[in-house]
């Protein structure tokens, strides 16, 4: 690769995961304002993992270390925002450090890996650390439903009876759960701008949240109604977040809008699907990486039907 | 005139340039599924190496003239007589505790890939004597990544080695998974290679594939020195669906493309996005 | 009905929630090497699946002797492997004087027969004590297991060859091994336990 192609990737890279980091920046406000101080430590912690393991990578690997790469401080962030208040501080780290040592540099930086690092990083740690990353009772006498969130309500199978002011509540992310992904309504905001930025991307988001909807109207995991169990559904955990943050993953998205929809619709397939019948309560970044797992053999299957197409058009 | 390869040579060329589970990517079941612990590694590289070793010199000495398809079988019904009644005897005769995973995994080396895959390559191609040897130096290098693959796991995942508590201040449970297993197999797979490119320059390129195998050099040497310009095969008539017309033709470069998409009104990302 | 239900729900649960490839490695040395051939593995995968079915259920009906039932393992891996290598042998001869197959073809058959994956499936139907329709959908369940594992590391392969940014140290069967370590996290949200405990 030339300098000139070097460079014009630093300034991507720069350029794509700057747009996220002002998208994070909401919710790190959130997670300040309703955890205090340490939500920010817990920030920085995840932040300085990644950063720091980059840059071992590079001295091990004899690459130049590029400051304006933010995707480590994206990656850091994301992580740790997806995280309880009260994790302790080598839960991010050691997460940020299997995104970007095991899942970034190996594969070739974050513009060539097919797989998102934050999701792999959140995933690692969710098998680790299973304890720490689900335990909300950091602060969370205040919210609604004690310490539990709502994805432990969901998998006991209780109902949650809703009324004008527990559902402002639950879109405006004042339950227990992870500290910076909680609040459907910033979420919404971020495909907002998302939407100015990058709208193509926007196509797995829907293809994802369509499915998880119909999942979870078709199979409710409470004794309600469909539309309480869809509500229940996308508004628990880290579903809405990693959507907006991993799913729109410059690298790994799909080409086209078909592979996109379709990719995205099996991404909502599998966590919905781990939701019900797998061993954690946060199932999104599995189900993130097993899409994409998927995304090359959604691609070529797509490319294969659409080359059918047009030579039947051409006969 | 065929020269005897010294052990030396044999041991390099086996157990490390073409290191079976490393670089050959043979054998992984038992590493990953079964090896996430000192002891248990270290039991099923034994069996494994043992059984390595005896049905290559039976593969070199009986099995020459059959063909492949019964060859293979035959190594595994081997393996299965061989190891199956030193199961029953450590099992029944002796007060060793085995793991029930551990009792299940043992047979299933008889069919381990390791043991088909160098018979295949070596074995069945060399006399008696240079397949022990062959044998016994895939077999140790087997080993070695099998038992530090497993004291690799234990201590990092479980906090442990051979059992003893380390009390370390952290430990990663998914290191006892396949997938932390695969990791370490990786990082191993990449320092070995480092080391190849280093000591042995003349295998790097061969290394840059999934799975080389030996012999896999020397078509690489073919490929570089030997190769003669392809001849590249015109389209058929049906096949040309859209022709170029000739101002366009002598696009080459990005920027070109670039242009060429500006000069029609349209402008892309590099996903092919349309802004 | 409830024995169809019963056969979807094992093979279900032995492509996901336990793929027996890529959550718990079995076969997956097998996997990696066939999905090299992307004309092949459908193929093979039939054949596993056959295989699995067959072994499995011959197995299943052997532990239902009382005298079997309590043998030790070492008895048990013999009794499997010795039904395996019959149900192999067999089919080879068939296909052999029968329909004239290829050496080549006897060949991928013994890959199909003879692996890992297809020998654990008795073991895990008597692990897990499945009834015979357990058994028949734990075999056709190993069979796509494998296909599913074989095609995306298949897909996969493609992505990291056409990666020229992959540091050098990486290159090749390292980065084969991050990626299916990757997509065997991604299953371990189905099940986060070992294969046999």
């Amino acid at each position: 690769m030339s300098d000139k192609q070097k460079k014009q990737t630093a300034v991507k890279l720069s350029g794509l995961y700057g747009d996220y980091l002002v998208m994070l920046i909401a919710p790190i406000m959130l997670a300040v304002y309703q955890y205090g101080a340490r939500a920010l430590a817990v920030v920085a912690s995840g932040i300085a993992g990644a950063v720091v393991t980059d840059i071992i990578f590079c001295l091990l690997l004899g690459r130049p270390f590029l400051l304006r790469d933010l995707s480590n401080v994206f990656t850091g962030a994301a992580i740790a925002l997806m995280m309880p208040a009260g994790v302790p501080f080598y839960v991010p780290v050691a997460a940020s450090f299997f995104a970007v040592g095991i899942v970034k540099v190996p594969f070739g930086g974050s513009l060539r890996s097919p797989f998102v690092p934050g999701a792999a990083g959140f995933a690692f740690a969710s098998v680790c650390f299973k304890e720490q990353i689900f335990d909300y009772s950091y602060n969370s006498v205040s919210k609604l439903m004690g310490e539990h969130s709502l994805g432990y309500i969901l998998s006991q199978g209780k109902s949650v009876h809703l009324d004008a002011i527990n559902v402002l509540d639950i879109l405006s992310g004042n339950v227990a759960g992870p500290m910076g992904a909680g609040c459907a309504l910033l979420m919404v905001a971020c495909c907002a701008v998302l939407l100015l930025k990058r709208k193509n991307s926007l196509i797995t988001v829907a293809g994802f949240i369509a499915v998880c909807a119909v999942y979870a109207a078709i199979f409710p995991r409470v004794n309600a109604s469909a539309l309480t169990s869809v509500f229940l559904e996308l508004s628990s955990g880290t579903l809405l977040f990693a959507a907006v943050f991993f799913l729109t993953d410059y690298a790994s998205v799909p080409d086209g809008a078909v592979a996109r929809l379709i990719c995205g619709g099996v991404c909502g397939l599998f966590c919905m699907l781990m939701r019900t019948i797998g061993t954690y309560e946060e199932t999104v970044c599995f189900a993130v990486l097993l899409a994409n797992g998927f995304t090359p053999v959604i691609n070529s299957a797509v490319s294969k039907v659409k080359g059918r197409a047009v030579r039947k058009e051409a006969a | 005139m065929n020269k005897t390869p010294s052990f030396k040579d044999v041991f390099l060329k086996n157990a490390v340039i073409f290191n079976p589970v490393l670089i050959q990517l043979a054998g992984l079941c038992p590493v990953v599924a079964a090896s996430s612990s000192l002891k248990s590694a270290v039991i099923l590289s034994a069996v494994a190496f043992a059984e390595l070793i005896a049905v290559s010199v039976i593969a070199s000495a009986l099995l020459k003239k059959l063909s492949r398809w019964i060859r293979v079988p035959l190594y595994f019904v081997i393996g299965l007589v061989l190891i199956c009644p030193a199961l029953w005897y450590v099992e029944t005769q002796t007060l060793a505790v085995l793991t029930m995973s551990i009792k299940i995994f043992i047979p299933l080396i008889a069919i381990n890939s390791v043991v088909a895959v160098h018979c295949e390559q070596f074995a069945v191609k060399n006399d008696v004597k240079t397949a022990f040897l062959s044998s016994a130096a895939a077999g140790m290098g087997a080993s070695v990544v099998f038992v530090a693959t497993g004291a690799l796991r234990e201590i990092i995942g479980s906090s442990s080695i051979g059992g003893i508590l380390l009390n370390l201040p952290l430990s990663f449970k998914g290191m006892t998974l396949p997938f932390g297993c695969l990791i370490l197999l990786g990082f191993m797979s990449a320092a070995l290679k480092t080391f190849i490119g280093k000591k042995h320059p003349e295998y790097s390129a061969v290394h840059s594939s999934v799975a080389a195998k030996p012999g896999d050099e020397l078509n690489e040497k073919e490929n570089v020195s030997e190769k003669e310009p392809e001849e590249i095969p015109l389209p058929a008539e049906e096949e040309i669906q859209y022709s170029v017309p000739e101002e366009y033709a002598r696009i080459r470069t990005e920027e070109e493309i670039e242009e060429f998409f500006k000069s029609l009104g349209l402008d892309f990302d590099e996903k092919g996005d349309e802004k | 009905m409830k024995v169809f239900t019963e056969l979807f729900i094992v093979a279900f649960y032995t492509v996901f929630v336990q793929n027996l490839v890529l959550s718990s490695g079995l076969g997956i040395s097998e996997a990696i090497r066939v999905s090299a051939k992307p004309g092949t593995f459908g193929r093979i995968a039939v054949m596993i699946s056959g295989f699995s079915v067959v072994t499995g259920t011959l197995c299943g009906l052997i532990d239902m002797i009382p005298a079997v039932s309590g043998v030790s393992f070492a008895v048990r891996g013999l009794i499997y492997g010795g039904v395996l290598a019959a149900v192999f042998a067999l089919v080879a001869v068939i296909a052999k004087f029968l329909f004239g197959t290829s050496d080549k073809f006897l060949s991928t058959l013994g890959i199909a027969a003879l692996n890992t994956l297809v020998f654990a499936v008795p073991h895990i139907n008597n692990h897990a004590a499945y009834s015979l329709a357990g058994c028949v959908g734990s075999g056709i369940g190993a069979g796509a297991a494998f296909v599913l594992a074989a095609l995306l590391i298949n897909k996969g392969s493609q992505l990291l060859k056409e990666n020229e940014d992959i540091p050098e140290v990486f290159k090749g069967t390292p980065a084969m091994l991050f990626y299916v370590a990757m997509i065997s996290l991604a299953f371990a949200g189905f099940s986060d336990t070992n294969i046999f405990g």
